[in-house]
This record gives structure tokens, sequence and C-alpha cells, in this order.
């Protein structure tokens, strides 16, 4: 395996490298004797300080990558390497303990709760695993943290998940995750179920968290403009795989993949604007995991697609400084 | 120029409900004016009361949820809150159409979709059932759908969350209604889908001639949609107006607030964003003056003790509010 | 231009704010109470002797001396009664006990663990299940006679496959939940999530369940006792009693419905008060 070719936009051998993840698969059998490949072939590398956001629509996968990530449980197949140890080779014990340098948010932040333990003991809680830590300087890390993400500690305490707003909810769960101090924070769609006006407060808060707390992230989600705003680079995926990686501000410039630009098109922005043309969406629907299209797994759908789309399945190609395209016919810049 | 005859007029009109946490003034006087062919926004966070003004019109919350109705609900010069539940019913699904959210749970599991949308023509329009079968698998095709003759014969569990929608879609159209209320059309859909979904409404309306209330918490989807946009917080419409005119200069500060908080894809990478702070009203003790003023930057003694009046800049530009930006401020 | 205050100014009320209880609630957890401590209290009640017959004073009305008359053998029916609710209650708590501890320990194993220990404790479910209730207990019974230990386990053991499966639906549900997910995580281990994390949750719908069950483990001992299958005499069951009276229920009705009201007023107040708490937590759920 280590000899195997490594994908072109990995920065191996850079000491800065928090987490490389390396030719990914995720395969789930299903009952009835199916099997679905929710995730092939992915990789990426997290440098520290970093964040890497994650996009794409239902059934890519992403939110299978980050808990392959976390090994929970662990991928079918490839490696992930957090700060130059690969954690298949652990045994179940130090995965066990190495967990406090990976930790995830996820994206209901009610459910991410246990409805029956009081906040204080949430957030405690990894603590308690840890066991490095006696009542005391536990009680202290807490409530740092507590302020750190902006509740009042006192205020909170005692009280029970379903006492707090959801906002309130998913900045204890960030609490729970950073107390450990990780290296890496996973955030699985951490603010999909807040509403408008508290998803800015959330994003906020994780910006100066990574700041503060000296975090690389991974960032997954569906909303381009959320994911754009929040990191400095972006992988795309489409029905398990990476279509293009790139730095964000890279991506409103030239979007290289015909999805990406499909994508991009689609969201709508709040903008004055005359009314929509109709025609210009995307067409079609994605693909059943299950049974995937030959080759170029998004040429069902391209404008672009032509015979060797079918035939052969592209792989991630540098385009441009830190650009890279699975694409046969990848659009070009306009300048 | 003379404005044209509203198809639906609502004025003043009030929803409170009764909830285990006490009376919700879901809907606290809200008057609206919706002409025929135009596409209304209903823009609002959640909680700010647009589910139940959408119900509210259908006269579709229960009764033994609903303490207190008020105001009125003019539908082509009849109002809709003193009809007779026979005569509501010939208005729902024929005149008056709603599409929802989620489609798996607005879909009847059990039954096939061409059926459910066969229902709708037998009931209103009575056609036999062969007609209906013709006409409901024409439906599907306009709508989007494949193989419709094939797909009419599939459950919704077997059919994606797009599909569905256009399904549910079919059904709201099958009798040719004068408007339809789409509640969180595409909220939970992928955001490709979303755009084939918003052509596909808009496509309907201009060959229909339909008026459409898009009711969303997302100002970006009515943006190349609505011809205006109503503003909803706390059971209230705060601000109304052209939807070109509310996006580019907003006068309430709620709506400058929500339009600051959403990032663009334009922004610039890690730009911040500005948060409202503070949450929600839950609606059960509203305060006593402006329901924005516990979270808003601009708000002072007048705007907490007394709730703002009506101001109207003209043109169709409403908005409520003590101290709201200049025009030249946003 | 200030901030507008912090957002932990307002908190949400909890959801569980005690309110007075309504009367679908107190009525039956008046008798419950009452129920539990006359048969908890039943030797130093001042009531007349259950065991003494009085073969001059058999089938009379109630009276001053003996509140609700005497049975065919002169025996007070108040008495035995209250002996016979007794045996009901403990028979109904401990076989519960029994299928909740027992059912619960392997519905949470099974609903966590799933793979090959979910299907060898399914097996052994269906197994179970698949026994006519009936037919066990009078073959349990009948090879190692009847003892109210006796009765208890058997009932308990019948009850295992219920609890089983409440258990393990529940389970089941609560080990997809996010925050099992982050307890894993953080490098949880498994016994302490069963413990910590999923137990407690688990808590309030068996509670709940058992409520109920009891109603139907109370019913199930009276149906054996009226068939002379649970435990023997001069010990009074309710469903003894009824049984032996039956012939004189046109003499002395009072002697068949005293045991049969007891039973009657404590069945349904187990259900009443179960369906409140099942209500309550269905609220509390929904609230979430």
């Amino acid at each position: 395996m280590p000899d195997a070719a490594l994908p072109a936009h990995l920065r191996d051998g850079d000491a800065d490298v928090v987490l490389s993840v390396r030719h990914l698969s995720r395969t789930f059998d299903l009952p009835g004797g199916q099997r679905v490949q929710a995730v092939a072939d992915v990789s990426f590398d997290i440098a520290a300080g970093e964040t890497l956001g994650l996009v794409g629509e239902s059934g890519c996968g992403k939110t299978t990558v980050g808990r392959a990530i976390m090994h929970l449980p662990p991928p079918s197949s490839g490696e992930v390497v957090v700060e130059g140890t690969p954690l298949s080779q652990l045994t179940a014990e130090s995965l066990r303990l190495s967990r406090s340098r990976l930790q995830m948010v996820f994206q209901d932040p009610i459910s991410s709760l246990n409805p029956m333990r009081t906040i204080g003991e949430i957030v405690a809680a990894p603590l308690v695993v840890a066991g490095r830590h006696d009542r005391a300087a536990r009680e202290d890390m807490v409530r740092e943290m507590l302020e750190a993400v902006g509740l009042d500690p006192a205020a909170v305490w005692h009280r029970r998940p379903h006492e707090l707003s959801g906002g309130q909810c998913q900045r204890v769960s960030i609490a729970r995750a950073l107390v450990l101090r990780p290296r890496l924070l996973i955030c699985d769609e951490p603010v999909s179920s807040l509403d408008v006006s508290v998803q800015a407060q959330i994003l906020n808060l994780l910006e100066d968290a990574k700041q503060r707390f000296g975090l690389s992230m991974l960032f997954i989600a569906h909303d381009l403009a959320v994911v754009k705003n929040v990191s400095d680079r972006l992988a795309v995926m489409y029905l398990g795989r990476i279509c293009e990686i790139a730095p964000s501000d890279r991506f409103h410039v030239h979007a290289a993949h015909p999805y990406t630009a499909a994508l991009l098109a689609a969201v709508p922005e709040a903008t004055p604007q005359p009314k929509r043309r109709i025609g210009r969406a995307l067409k079609g629907e994605i693909p059943s995991p299950l049974d995937p299209p030959s080759g170029c797994r998004f040429r069902t759908r391209c404008p672009l697609a032509a015979e060797r789309c079918a035939a052969e399945e592209p792989s991630l190609r540098p385009l441009g400084e830190d650009h890279y395209v699975a694409c046969h016919f990848p659009i070009a810049r306009t300048s | 120029m003379t404005a044209p005859v509203p198809l639906l007029s609502i004025r003043d009109l009030r929803s409170y409900l009764r909830t285990p946490q006490g009376l919700v003034r879901a809907v606290d006087g809200v008057s609206l004016d919706l002409a025929p062919g135009q596409t209304l926004g209903l823009v609002g966070e959640s909680g700010c009361g647009k589910s139940v003004l959408a119900r509210s019109i259908l006269g579709l919350v229960p009764d033994s949820l609903m303490v207190k109705a008020g105001g009125e609900i003019r539908f082509e010069g009849r109002d809709l809150r003193h009809l007779q539940e026979h005569e509501m019913r010939s208005v729902r699904g024929r005149q008056i159409a709603m599409i929802f959210q989620d489609p798996m749970t607005s879909l009847n599991p059990v039954k096939r979709v061409g059926g459910q949308i066969e229902q709708a023509l037998r009931l209103h329009l009575r056609f036999t059932a062969r007609q209906a079968r013709e006409r409901a698998v024409e439906l599907l095709g306009s709508v989007g759908i494949p193989s419709p003759r094939q797909r009419a014969e599939n459950y919704p569990h077997e059919m994606s969350g797009g599909m569905r929608q256009r399904v549910m879609i079919a059904i709201a159209l099958a009798c040719d209604p004068k408007v339809l209320i789409a509640d969180e059309p595409t909220t939970a859909l992928d955001v490709t889908v979303q755009a084939q979904i918003l052509d596909l409404l808009q496509e309907q309306q201009e060959k229909r001639g339909m008026a459409l209330i898009l009711i969303t918490h997302n100002l970006g989807v009515v943006a190349g949609m609505a011809d205006e946009v109503a503003v909803m917080y706390a059971g209230r419409i705060v601000e109304h107006g052209a939807t070109g005119d509310l996006l580019a200069a907003p006068r309430m500060p709620y709506t400058a607030a929500l339009l600051r908080s959403v990032p663009r894809i334009a922004d610039p990478v890690h730009s911040r964003l500005e948060a409202i702070g503070g949450r929600p009203p839950i609606l059960v003790d509203p305060p006593a003056g402006c329901r924005f003023a516990p979270r808003c930057t601009r708000a002072d003694e007048v705007c907490r003790r007394e709730p703002p009046e009506k101001r109207d800049a003209g043109t169709g530009r409403r908005f409520v509010c003590w101290h709201p930006l200049e025009a030249a401020d946003a | 231009m200030t901030l507008p205050a912090a957002e932990t100014a307002a908190m949400r009320p909890s959801v569980g704010r005690f309110r007075l209880p309504s009367l679908a609630m107190s009525l039956p957890a008046a008798w419950i109470v009452l129920a539990l401590a006359v048969s908890l209290a039943a030797p130093l009640l001042p009531l007349p002797d259950p065991f003494r017959q009085a073969l001059l004073r058999t089938l009379q009305p109630p009276s001053w001396a003996h509140w609700l008359g005497t049975d065919s053998l002169g025996r007070d029916v108040l008495a035995r009664s209250i002996l016979g609710l007794r045996v009901s209650l403990l028979v109904g708590v401990g076989s519960v006990a029994f299928g909740l501890a027992v059912g619960g320990a392997l519905g949470l194993v099974s609903g966590y663990f799933r793979s090959r220990v979910d299907l060898w404790i399914s097996a052994a479910m269906t197994v179970i299940l698949s026994f006519p209730p009936l037919v066990l207990a009078i073959a349990i019974v009948s090879y190692a006679g009847p003892s109210l230990v006796l009765v208890i386990v058997t009932l308990g053991i019948l009850f295992v496959p219920s609890f089983a499966r409440i258990a393990r639906a529940n389970t089941l549900s609560l080990a997809d939940r996010e925050f099992v997910l982050a307890a894993r995580a953080m490098g949880m281990r498994n016994g302490r999530i069963l413990a910590q994390e999923i137990l407690p949750n688990l808590a309030a719908p068996l509670i709940a369940y058992s409520m109920l069950m009891v109603a139907v483990a109370v019913i199930a001992e009276a149906s054996l006792s009226f068939l002379g299958l649970s435990v023997p005499p001069p010990e009074p069951t309710l469903g003894g009693m009824i049984a032996t009276e039956r012939a004189n229920l046109l003499d002395a009705p009072w002697a068949v419905f005293g045991p049969a009201a007891v039973l009657f007023l404590t069945v349904l107040s187990l259900n009443v008060l179960g369906d409140q708490v099942q209500r309550r937590l269905d609220r509390r759920e929904a609230a979430l």
C-alpha cells in the first residue's frame, strides 16, 4: 500500500500535514446481498491551521468520509494518517486513546446530547473518559470551555439539553468536542439544522475557536456559500468521488468541473436580479449508488459528456496552482 | 395606473393557538394582497408564523388548536373565514392549492402516486376513472417526470425527494387552481434539485397564469422568483415591497440583518458574518413594543414600549419600524 | 449602540414542569397506594382472622363484624381478599421485576451489539414466545408443585420476551443517535456507554411498560389461582376465592364480588396509571 502512487494533490512529506486520507473507500452491505460503495478512492490532506471544506449533495458520501476518518466504523479500504500515525496500525486500545486528537461536531444539536444528562456532565465526559485530570481541574476546564463558546457556565451547568435552544445545544456540542484540545475538528453539517439568524453565530464561533485553539478543520456541508466562506480549500464530491479540489477563492472565479459549475449556478443569491430564466438548471437526478454510471459518474447529467466519459473514469489531475479536477473536458477559465 | 383587483385580499388576519406552553399569537394582524398571476414571496425564520398563516388561509388549522381567529380573507370577493366547511372544501385544491415541505409525509405512503392525483380529479372535477387516469399521466409528464405511465404506478417511497415534490405539484395543479401556496417547497431538497423545482413552479405559473405564494426562510429563493416580498417576524409582516427594491435597500433592520447574516459565494473567504444576537422569539409572551427590539442594534426605549406603526414609502413599499434604515444606508 | 443581550438571558422553561396531577392520575394512584399499604400491613390490621372457620356463620351478608360478609366456610371475606391481594401484588411486581431485569438486559445487549448476539437472543425469545403460556404454567406447576416463588419465576420467564423486545427496539434507535456516536468518538468504552448513555434513556419507556405489565401479571395470577395452579390453600388468592365461591353466587354474591371487585379496581388502576405515564412520556419525547 505505501508503494501505490499517491494522488498528485497530496502534499506528502510536508511535516505540517495534520490529516492525510489516502484511497479511502467505504462499502456497505445491504440486506438482500447488495453492496453500495458510498465512498470510492477519496484522498486529501489537511495542513495545520487549515480548513478543508467538503461539499456535495445527498448521497455523495461526505458524511461517510467524516465517519470513516474517525474510524466509526473504520473504512473498508484506504488509510487515514493522523499526525504521521496510520490509524489502521493502532491496536483497539491505542485507537481509543488517540481519539482525543480528532473530534467531531454533528448536525442535529439536540440529538447529539444525551437528554438525561446535564450540560456540565456532558462537556466533562471526554475528560472523565481520558482520566487524566482530577475533579477540580475538570470543572475548571469545562467552565473555561463553556465561556469560550459563549455560554454562561452558571446558567447552563445543571440544565438538560431540552431546556436549551438549538443554537445553545450546538455550542455545548462544540465545547464538548474542544475540551480535549484536539488537533482536528470534523464538523458534519453543523449549521444545517439551525435557524438562519443562529447559523451566523455558530459559524463565527467556529472561526473564533479555530484561531484560539489552533485547530485544523474538515467542514462538511451541502450549502456551498457556507462552506466556501469558512474554508481555505474546497473539495467537491459527487456520488462517492472527489470531482474538484482547489483553494476556496478559486471556485467563484474558475469552476472547472461541470458539476461544480452547476452547483454554483444553482445556489440562490439574495441580490436583486431579473426573474430566473427557465432551463439553466442541471437536468436529471443523482443516479443510484447501487448502480453508478460507467466511466465518469457525472456523465448522465453532464452537458459536456462525450464517448470518452463513458469509457474511462477520470482521475484528479492538476489544472493550475493547487487546483485539481477529475474531468476529461474541464471548463476552461474565462479571463 | 389603476392597481389590478386583488385575487386574494387578507386584512388583519389573526390566528391564536393553544399550546401546552400557553397562548401563542402565531399570526397577529397580517394584511396582504395577491394579484392574479403574481408571485408573492413570504420570508421568515422558523416560528415566525408563516406556516400557520398559510394554513389559516385554507382553514387547515384544527379547531382544537385555534383559540381565536380574526380578520378577513377575501378570495374573489368572498370571505373564506365565513364559509361553511363544505363550501371551503370546494375551494381547497380546486381554487387554492397548497404544497408542503416534506413530500414524504405529505403523500399517502400506501397509495400509488397516480391514484393520488386521480383522487383530486375525481373529487373536484368529477372525472371518470379512465379520464382521471389519462389526465394523471399527462400531469406527471408535464411536471417533468420521465416515463409517466410507469411512474404513476410507483409508491412514494420508490421515488426520490425531487420526484415526490413533482408529484405533489402535479396533485396541486390537477384542478388548475388560481392560487398555489408553496410552503417551503424546496427546503428539504438538494440545491440542484431545488433549482429544477423552482424552474418548474415558474414555468407552470406562467403557463397557467396562476398566482403563487412562495413561503421560505431563504431570501435567495425569492430573489429570482417573486414580484413582491413580505418579510414576517413574530407573527407580523415587518416589511413588504417589490423584490429588487427590498433586497437592494431594506428599510427594516431585521431584513437588513437577515441579508447580512447569510454568507454569499462572492464574499471573500473567512469574511465575518454579521450574526443577529439572541434568538427567535417565543410567541407565548410577546414583548410589549416592537417584537424585534430585544435583538435590534438600533432599538431604544420607544421601540421597547410602543409597537411601531406601519409606514408607507409609496409604490407598495411598507415597513413597520420606529427607526428604519434610510434608503441610502443599506 | 449596545449589542443585544446575551441569549442565555432567556432560557426555555423546562418541559418537565411539575403540574398538579389530574384526577385520572390521582385516583388510581391512591388505590394502588392503599392496596400496597394495606397488603403490607395486613398482619397488623384489626381484621378478623382470615383462616378461622366458623361453620355456624357461613355465607353471612356484609355487617359491622364482617365488612364484606363471610364465605362458605364462615371466613371473613375482606381479610381474605386483602391477603389475596397481597399474593397478587407480590406475583405482579415480582414477575415483572424478573422480566424487566432479565428481558431488559437481553434487549439492551441485543440492540446495541447486534450481529450474532442479536440473532441468538432473538431466537431464544422466539422460542419462549412460542410456548402457549397457560400450558407451560400448568406443566411447570404440575411437575414441581405450586408455590409462590415458582409462580413468580414462571410468569417472569414468560414476560422476558416482551421486555426484551421493547428494550431492543428502544436501544436500536438510541444507539443510532448522535450522542452515542459522540461517546464513542471520545473513546468511551462500550460498558460505560451502555450504563451512562443508553440505560438512563431506556428507563422511561421501560417503566411505563412495566406498569401495564403488572396489570397483566395480576390477571395472569388470578387466572392461575382460579385454576388452582397458584399458591396452594390455605393461603387465600383472589382467583381461588372466586373459584370456590362460584357455586354460591346467587345466595351470597358478596363472597365472589368481594375478591372480584378488589381485583378489578387494582387492574383498572394499574392500567389507567400506566396509560397516563405513557402519555406523559410520549409528550416529553415529542417536545424534544
